[in-house]
Parts: C-alpha cells; sequence; structure tokens
C-alpha cells in the first residue's frame, strides 16, 4: 500500500509522456468547483426568496448547536491548513512525513462529518426535523449536500494515496485535491456564517 | 491592431444584443409569475430581488474569472 509514492519521480516521469497535458486536470476542477458554488448559491437563494415569503415570524425559528457547528468549521478550516502542509512537504520530497498529514488531513474531514452527524442528533433531539419549518428544511439541506460533496473528498484524499491514478502525476492529483478540499471548507464557512445570522 | 479590432466589435455586439433584447428580458413572460410576485408584498418582492442578486454574483465572478483569464492569456 505505502510503496508506490516513493517512487514518485519515476511516476512523473511517465506521466509527463501521456498524453494528457497535466494542465487540464486544475481546469477541469475549476470548472467543477464553479457549477458547485451555483448550486450553493442557488440553495442560498431559494432560502432568502423562502424566508421572505414567510408569514409568520415564529415559522421560521430554529435553535442550532452554535458550539458545536463552531468547532466543526475550526476542524475543517484546520484540515485544510493540513492538507496544504501535507502538499508542501511532497513538493519538498519528504514523503514520509506528507504521507502523516495526508492522513492527518483526511481524518479531520472524518470528524467534521461526525460533527455535524452529532449536530443533526442534536436538533432531531429538540423535536426539529426536515419538515418542521422552512428554517429546518435548508439547514438539514446545506449541511447534508455539504457532507455528500465532503464525504466525496474524504474519498478521493484515501485515493490518492491508496493506488497510483491512471493519468495523473502525484502533484497534479494532489493540487486537485486540495482545492476542491479548500473549495468546501471556503463553502461551509460561508453557509456557517449565513446561518448565524439569520438565526440570531 | 487586428485583436483591439476584433474586441471593439465584440463588445459592440454584446452592447446592442444588451439594449435591444433588454426589453424582452424583463422575465415577467410567466403571468402567473408575475401575480405571485405582485402579490407577495414588499417583503417577498424584496426577497425575490436579493435572490435574483445572490444567484447573479457568483455567476457574474465566474463569469469575470473566465474572461479575465482568457484576456491574460491571449
Amino acid at each position: 500500500m505505502s510503496s508506490y509514492i516513493e517512487p514518485i519521480a519515476l511516476r512523473e516521469a511517465e506521466s509527463a509522456n501521456d498524453a494528457i497535458p497535466q494542465r487540464v486536470y486544475p481546469t477541469g476542477m475549476w470548472v467543477a468547483l464553479g457549477g458547485i458554488l451555483m448550486f450553493f448559491a442557488a440553495l442560498v437563494s431559494a432560502w432568502v426568496v423562502r424566508k421572505g415569503l414567510s408569514t409568520s415570524e415564529l415559522e421560521g425559528r430554529l435553535e442550532l448547536p452554535r458550539r458545536l457547528l463552531a468547532v466543526n468549521v475550526c476542524v475543517l478550516a484546520a484540515s485544510s491548513g493540513v492538507l496544504e502542509v501535507a502538499r508542501r512537504r511532497l513538493g519538498a520530497g519528504d514523503v514520509k512525513r506528507f504521507r502523516r498529514s495526508w492522513y492527518t488531513a483526511t481524518a479531520l474531514g472524518i470528524v467534521f462529518l461526525a460533527g455535524q452527524f452529532l449536530a443533526w442528533r442534536e436538533i432531531a433531539a429538540a423535536g426539529v426535523y426536515v419538515t418542521s419549518n422552512p428554517d429546518a428544511s435548508f439547514f438539514y439541506l446545506f449541511t447534508g449536500a455539504h457532507a455528500i460533496h465532503l464525504a466525496g473528498g474524504i474519498v478521493a484524499l484515501l485515493l490518492i494515496t491508496w493506488r497510483p491514478m491512471r493519468h495523473l502525476t502525484m502533484a497534479t492529483a494532489t493540487q486537485v485535491a486540495a482545492m476542491y478540499w479548500h473549495f468546501l471548507a471556503a463553502i461551509w464557512m460561508g453557509i456557517f456564517v449565513l446561518l448565524m445570522i439569520a438565526s440570531r | 491592431m487586428r485583436s483591439g479590432i476584433g474586441i471593439a466589435a465584440a463588445l459592440a455586439i454584446g452592447f446592442l444584443f444588451c439594449t435591444i433584447l433588454a426589453a424582452h428580458a424583463g422575465a415577467q413572460g410567466c403571468a402567473m409569475c408575475y401575480q405571485n410576485a405582485a402579490a407577495s408584498g414588499a417583503k417577498g418582492q424584496a426577497a425575490l430581488r436579493h435572490g435574483i442578486l445572490i444567484l447573479l454574483i457568483p455567476a457574474l465572478a465566474i463569469f469575470g474569472c473566465i474572461f479575465g483569464r482568457m484576456f491574460s492569456k491571449r
């Protein structure tokens, strides 16, 4: 399992001869991130309109587990930072420490998902479910959609360290994965701020 | 020089399209949507305007990034 990253130079050389230029992968990721950004923007837009059309002041009330959500933000931000550290270590040729940092970032991502699950449990324990009120529906929708995207990111992070990519060099694979990961961290921070402002 | 003329022509065509199509782009061709929006009250109408703005900002940002990159890499 750990034997393939070591001869990075060999793989980089092999992939350099590949027919697909490496620069297309970050470009493809930018396009995908644009699509995901629009998806979340559409959700936020729908939420804003729904709140504006609310006929009752009580309709949109939702007590959020603020402290737990704030901890989750910190965990995801830490994961993003550690992932960047891992990339730098790979760039410096320190494969062993790269691997350690990469796994730490992945583990922090899993901790974040567990934290989100706890937040759902806490809200559900207070008797607030998806259909309870529009704010609750949107909370579950935001966090659920983000969690699905993040779970996909975790799979990608694990795949990068578990087996070689077919056409990507290690540097490109980590770059593209890091772009996606940082983007998801930024999206969650944006959603968190919006939720906090709305639930004041 | 030729690329300058091309950019000017593209901008002129874009401007022409915007001005010609602006009246039809009122987006109120759907009578039901119009009635709903009109009946939603001042708060509802403001919410609709904000919702449209929220959709507009990332779309414009993406378009701006692509256009800026194209322009810098040409």
